[in-house]
């Protein structure tokens, strides 16, 4: 009886020990934001989106990047917020969804991470079948299709495993920069319609 | 088992699943189950739901909104780098908590089984012993504490509901069983061997009375749904993860696993698998069979009806694993409980038994373990990851395909009946794989409309059968096919670009078509029709338009595994491209 104690309670201690280490490193670690593929919930949205966002009437015709050389056109019924930022993103203001979960437009810099630096040279399609890895929850490429826009743009349009939207890559004369679209809840005429018009425009 | 020695494990077992709390683990889940709880926190039940991509049973919601709650009393879910942070302690503290306690749970039923053995009808034995080996077993550890998921919450419940029958409080199992069930949906297998078990040991009053009660719970459980009009809602939550993941395994080592070389995610499960019967249908075929052998067995079995009963969930739950595709690594837990409850009532040695249910755990760890570090290497034991290779994940598929057919072998060698009944059902499969492939065995034509493609997209609607595109926006919109007014019973409706990807195995000569614009088109429509073959261009038809008559064409698919359909939209833009593959056969 006495040595099940004494074992008991050696047991328990270093366990408890090993529970405080592990809590210890879990609370050193920063660990990383994990956000949920596909559209969802993130948090409550003013209604409608902050004024203190530039905010595009919708009206249509052609929007042009504030940090980088792209541009498009758009539709009248698409109305667009300028969230900028280091990806030079346009979302879409849809209802009372945070425009932040309705991104269109943006633009990767592939100098931005180490990782991403491996994809500025050559062609742009191994960055669009390995673009899925940054993002836990998305598990795998669907399909890849290579085209060219009417402004004579090369790009990809990409799904992919666990996603909800499809995503499109264009390769632009500066290898360092991809622009990439997403359709989100976008009529996919309207989105077909941005993407033929989506041109890098020579500074 | 001494009472010391037993707290002692019970302790271990408690503060190694603590222990484990810190992990991330399948951030994915963890990541979703904040965001649903969320939108049901801030927006409700019914103004949540609809802003998020929620896919289980509509009633969990409440529970993932409940977990949240707990979650603001202590800190503030708004508060985004910290709510979202993959290493949130206190979220991942009250998700993990509940499969814990389950766990805790589970043992406490077997516990309360051994107590009351002989009024429950299980065999006198040890039951203390089952609990600790489910406590310290490496599964139960690593499902809930590890990897965040609540399987055990549903396995506690589904024992619950049968602690309630076996006490012939039918209406309340009833209840509980479906309870377990809108947790988690998977336990939807066992309603049928379930509820026929309540009939076979309380009798049909007491059936009606279960099925009442499984009814009332339904209702009650997705009332506010209901009142809400939003019934079509918790029909979706049902059936809308059929085809969700359409691959041949989700990382579950199983014979699907093996037929993908080891890449069940990458490899679609509407690729053909026996002759031109796809591996989907081939999945489905063995899963019913062997759910036909175990109600078969557990209506014949002479050692009792509880005996057959949980033969019946060992078979049921196991087949569930192995034989249908898209399965996931996490589907085979709930046997951790079962067959520590089957046990008793057989004559195996303790040893053999012991031996086997090892072997079971050992490898089935190495599954949950490799499907976890595939998505996540830092979450798994680094020391366990150099044995993530395609040869040992297709070395474990075979033990544990093995182990189901050491299973029904015992079973056949108990029992004349039992045996006669495995040799039914195989005949019966046989029969089915051969059945479909009759046109093959006599060389008759394949409507296309009868296989169903890899993949399939459409530049508007989306692909129908027998009907034009745009039949997707609603039954008003439906209308048979026709091209300039010539009508077709079958073919395939479409909407430039479109592409449709076909396995066709190299079983078929030639491919017949007629093709055109639909009649449904407005006056702009214009399109080309393209075949492939293996990504071979094999058609190209001219540039069709909207008022001209239906063409045909006969293409030579020898030899062709891989067969594509793709409309093009004539380089006009796709406005008013209603394309129609009319009456389009493959021909051995």
């Amino acid at each position: 009886m006495k040595h099940t104690l004494v074992v008991a309670i050696g047991v328990s201690s270093a366990l408890i020990l090993l529970i405080i280490l592990q809590h210890n490193l879990a609370f050193q670690k920063n660990g990383t934001i994990v956000l949920p593929a596909g559209g969802t919930y993130l948090g409550p949205t003013s209604s409608p989106p902050s004024p203190s966002l530039p905010f595009l009437p919708a009206s249509g015709g052609a929007v042009h990047g504030q940090k980088y050389p792209y541009s498009f056109q758009t539709h009248e019924s698409v109305k667009l917020v300028a969230l900028g930022g280091a990806f030079d993103i346009y979302a879409l203001s849809i209802n009372n969804q945070p425009p932040e979960n309705n991104v269109l437009i943006g633009v990767d810099d592939l100098n931005r991470t180490s990782e991403l630096k491996k994809y500025i040279k050559g062609s742009k399609r191994a960055y669009v079948e390995n673009w899925w890895k940054q993002f836990s929850a998305l598990k795998g490429v669907e399909t890849i299709t290579e085209f060219t826009n009417k402004k004579g743009m090369k790009g990809y349009k990409a799904t992919y495993i666990n996603g909800s939207t499809e995503d499109v890559f264009f390769e632009t004369p500066d290898p360092k920069y991809v622009i990439h679209l997403a359709n989100g809840p976008l009529d996919q005429k309207i989105f077909d319609a941005i993407v033929d018009s989506v041109l890098w425009e020579n500074e | 088992m001494k009472r010391p020695l037993f707290y002692l494990l019970l302790a271990i077992a408690f503060l190694m699943r603590l222990a484990l709390i810190p992990n991330p683990g399948f951030e994915a889940d963890v990541s979703f189950w904040k965001s649903w709880g969320l939108a049901i926190l801030d927006m409700g039940v019914i103004k949540g739901l609809p802003l998020t991509n929620f896919n289980y049973p509509t009633p969990f919601a409440y529970f993932l909104g409940f977990m949240v709650w707990i979650y603001r009393l202590f800190a503030d879910p708004h508060n985004f780098n910290e709510f979202w942070n993959n290493s949130n302690l206190l979220f991942l503290t009250i998700t993990k908590i509940f499969p814990i306690l389950a766990d805790f749970g589970i043992a406490g039923a077997f516990l309360y089984i051994g107590r009351h053995a002989k009024r429950l009808s299980f065999p006198v034995f040890n039951y203390a012993l089952c609990s600790i080996i489910y406590l310290l077993n490496p599964l139960g550890l690593f499902d809930g504490a590890l990897w965040g998921q609540i399987d055990s919450v549903g396995v506690l419940l589904f024992l619950l509901a049968l602690l309630a029958s076996l006490h012939r409080f039918s209406f309340l199992a009833g209840i509980i069983f479906m309870i377990a069930m809108m947790t988690k949906l998977q336990n939807m297998i066992y309603g049928p061997i379930f509820f026929l078990f309540i009939w076979q040991y309380l009798g049909y009053e007491n059936l009606i009375k279960a099925l009442g009660g499984a009814m009332l719970a339904f209702g009650t459980l997705n009332g506010q749904f209901f009142l809400n009009h939003q019934a079509g809602r918790v029909l979706e939550s049902i059936t809308g993860n059929y085809d969700y993941f359409p691959w041949l395994s989700l990382n579950a080592y199983n014979p699907w696993w093996i037929f993908s070389g080891a890449d069940g995610q990458q490899v679609s499960d509407k690729v053909m698998a026996i002759g031109i019967i796809k591996a989907k249908t081939v999945g489905l075929l063995a899963f019913s069979s062997m759910y036909l052998f175990a109600m078969l067995q557990q209506i014949k079995e002479k050692k009792g009806f509880l005996y057959g009963f949980l033969t019946s969930l060992i078979l049921v739950n196991a087949s569930f694993f192995l034989l249908q595709t898209q399965s996931h690594d996490r589907y085979a837990f709930p046997l951790s409980v079962f067959l520590l409850l089957w046990f008793p009532f057989t004559k195996i040695p303790f040893k053999l038994f012991a031996m086997l249910y090892s072997l079971f755990t050992l490898v089935y760890f190495y599954n949950l373990h490799t499907a976890l570090i595939v998505n996540y290497p830092k979450n798994g034991i680094m020391l366990l990851n150099s044995f993530n290779t395609p040869f040992l994940t297709i070395i474990a598929s075979i033990i544990l395909t093995s182990l189901l057919i050491i299973f029904c072998i015992y079973l056949a060698r108990s029992s004349r009946f039992i045996s006669y009944f495995l040799l039914l059902i195989v005949g019966l499969f046989i029969s089915a794989i051969l059945f479909l492939n009759t046109p093959l065995m006599f060389q008759k034509p394949v409507s296309l409309t009868k296989i169903t493609p890899i993949t399939a997209t459409a530049g508007y609607g989306s692909r129908q059968i027998n009907m034009p595109a745009n039949a997707a926006f609603g039954f008003d919109k439906w209308s048979p096919l026709s091209v300039q007014y010539a009508f077709y019973k079958t073919g395939i409706g479409t909407h430039a670009p479109a592409r449709d990807v076909y396995d066709i195995n190299r079983k078929f000569k030639t491919f017949s078509t007629d093709y055109g614009v639909d009649t449904n088109g407005g006056a702009q429509g214009s399109v080309i029709f393209e075949v492939y073959g293996d990504e071979k261009l094999l058609f190209r038809s001219e540039l069709i338009k909207r008022f001209e008559l239906p063409k045909h064409a006969e293409i030579d698919v020898t030899g062709v595994k891989i067969l594509e359909l793709v409309v093009t939209d004539g380089g006009n833009g796709n406005f008013d491209d209603h394309a129609d593959w009319l009456n389009p056969i493959l021909i051995p």
